[in-house]
């Protein structure tokens, strides 16, 4: 008796503990790299001043920017070394998140 | 079973149970956070960021945000009010948003005391709290000078490098100067908070004397023999200030030995004599005091910490972030701080609920102005590498630039300003 009960709440953890693997983190990996554009481009990246707003952009538009700003085929002051770094899926990930945003 | 069972979670731990079982009963992973208590120490560019993002990222945990000012007062912008480019309002930023929109309970107080090994800190009123995890954001304090006579409490001398009435009181000196008389700045060896504003704090004098008291000048006594954006700085001086900026090198003067109140006057190794109707002495600093105090620095003064979610080395649960840790290659700046807030708010998230910590890449980024329509920037990008944060890329802005450029940055510069202060307060 001892022995099964013992055996049936290590497999119920088990297959809970696999389960939880494959929930989301908080915050999400898109959440967190955004939060650093939010810097400049305001809350929400709702633009500040001349820095332009991003929320208002489509996937597509940011995805290429950033990948321009990265290769220096699209000019800037800043974006250029901002992006330098970023993975192309970070860039899907920012991207997505970003364009999301509410107006 | 009911035994094993209960062994079981004792040993998990509450959050760690509920991680391991999923979400069986509909709890969700913040609220099980809720029980987590996180005090954040200083209200500055790290402390509200650091605050803010761990009600954002789990909205259930308690959060308490302690710090003395009711209003906060940023360096940031503070050379631009020293110049008289803005009044003084354009820094103060109040805490009332933090507490009405995020839920975290404000006290304001000064934290005097740290029991690191019962959860428990003492605030100056006599209260104790107790904590699951501690952030501290304390910014900086001063260091013993071996310069004779000098005190960084003496008005004679305002050091203006924490902002509020220090802010007013360089800027009043600098008004009541008449035409012809000298500026003195004496920045400290580095590393130091914000190593470009000594810089554009002597640029946005000069601005400031040029339309007013065009005879004056400025002399730069550096305790470094080289500094930040040098090529950008000298090359913008030259353009809008000629012949007003004069900077020595600490190989030219030795470093300063001596003050001397009643003639404002400086004496350096070298034997010179410098006077001055302002001089302003930037003091050499170390990490808040609350932080030494707590045995939380090295010998360098400042809080070594775990890279990837500055976690203090010497004492668990009490993360350090901002100006006071050492967060290898990072420059100390607000933007520094903002980011290492964020990511230091999602490690925390990340211990209560039994996840992994995040490995991302950190930029800070810093605009200088030269005058209100001309700035420069320096951007740098950190990525883990080998246990530390490492400088992996930077940039500045191009020494090519045309004015339309410089023009550009300068408004870029405050829509920095108002993004940062916007994501501390707003
Ligand atoms: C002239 C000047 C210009 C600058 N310009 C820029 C810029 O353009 N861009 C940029 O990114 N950075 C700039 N900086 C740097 C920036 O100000 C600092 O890097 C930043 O403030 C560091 O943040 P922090 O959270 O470590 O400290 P702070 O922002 O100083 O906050 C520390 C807070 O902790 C509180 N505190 C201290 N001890 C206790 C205690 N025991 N209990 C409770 N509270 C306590 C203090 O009251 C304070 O409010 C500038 C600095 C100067 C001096
Ligand atoms: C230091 C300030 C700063 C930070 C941080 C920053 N940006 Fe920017 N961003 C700018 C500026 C300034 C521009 C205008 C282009 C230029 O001169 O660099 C810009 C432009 C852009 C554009 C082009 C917008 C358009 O309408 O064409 C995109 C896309 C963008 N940024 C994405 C991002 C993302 C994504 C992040 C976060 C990973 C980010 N930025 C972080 C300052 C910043």
């Amino acid at each position: 008796m001892k022995w099964t009960t013992i055996s049936i709440v290590t497999l119920v953890m088990l297959v809970l503990l696999w389960s939880t693997s494959s929930m989301a983190q908080n915050p999400s990996r898109a959440e967190l790299l955004a939060s650093s554009c939010f810097v400049c481009h305001g809350q929400g990246a709702k633009g500040a001043l001349k820095i332009p707003p991003l929320n208002d952009l489509k996937v597509s538009d940011i995805k290429e920017s950033m990948i321009g700003f990265k290769s220096g085929e699209e000019r800037s002051t800043i974006m250029g070394i901002i992006a330098k770094e970023y993975s192309r899926e970070d860039i899907i990930l920012l991207a997505e998140y970003l364009a999301a945003l509410p107006d | 079973m009911t035994l094993q069972r209960r062994h079981f979670i004792q040993t998990l731990g509450a959050t760690g149970i509920l991680a391991a079982i999923g979400n069986p009963i509909g709890l969700s992973l913040s609220q099980a956070a809720s029980g987590a208590r996180i005090i954040v120490v200083g209200g500055g560019f790290g402390g509200t960021i650091c605050a803010k993002y761990i009600r954002k990222f789990s909205p259930a945990a308690s959060v308490t945000l302690i710090e003395p000012k009711t209003t906060f007062f940023s360096c940031p912008g503070s050379n631009s009010v020293i110049a008289g480019l803005h009044p003084i309002k354009y820094i103060r930023h109040s805490y009332d948003k933090l507490g009405a929109e995020y839920g975290i309970s404000i006290i304001h107080d000064m934290v005097s005391s740290i029991d690191g090994s019962n959860n428990k800190i003492t605030l100056k009123s006599g209260g104790q709290h107790s904590y699951d995890y501690l952030v501290l954001s304390p910014g900086i304090d001063f260091r013993e000078t071996a310069i004779e006579a000098y005190n960084p409490e003496d008005e004679t001398f305002p050091h203006a490098w924490k902002a509020g009435d220090q802010t007013r009181l360089l800027r009043d000196q600098i008004r009541s100067m008449t035409d012809g008389d000298t500026v003195i700045i004496a920045p400290p060896a580095r590393p130091f908070r914000a190593p470009p504003a000594p810089y554009e704090r002597a640029s946005l004098i000069a601005h400031y004397l040029q339309e007013n008291k065009p005879r004056s000048k400025i002399i730069i006594l550096d305790g470094n023999g080289d500094f930040s954006k040098q090529d950008l700085f000298t090359q913008g001086w030259e353009k809008l200030y000629p012949g007003m900026i004069e900077w020595i090198g600490i190989k030219d003067h030795g470093g300063i030995t001596a003050v001397h109140g009643a003639n404002r006057e400086v004496m350096t190794a070298s034997g010179n004599h410098f006077t001055g109707q302002v001089v302003n002495i930037i003091p050499p600093q170390k990490a808040g005091l609350i932080a030494t105090q707590t045995g939380l620095a090295d010998d360098s003064g400042w809080c070594p910490v775990k890279p990837d979610s500055f976690e203090s080395t010497v004492q668990k649960n009490i993360y350090v972030i901002g100006d006071s840790c050492q967060a290898g290659d990072m420059t100390k700046t607000g933007h520094a701080a903002n980011s290492q807030g964020k990511v230091c708010a999602a490690a925390i998230v990340a211990a209560i609920t039994g996840r992994p910590i995040m490995d991302v890449t950190y930029n800070m980024s810093i605009y200088s102005l030269l005058s209100p329509k001309y700035a420069i920037s320096l951007s740098e990008n950190y990525q883990l590498t080998g246990g530390r944060i490492s400088k992996v890329s930077s940039d500045s802005s191009a020494l090519k630039a045309k004015k339309k450029t410089r023009r550009k940055e300068a408004q870029y510069a405050a829509g920095w300003y108002k993004s940062i202060t916007d994501d501390m307060f707003k």
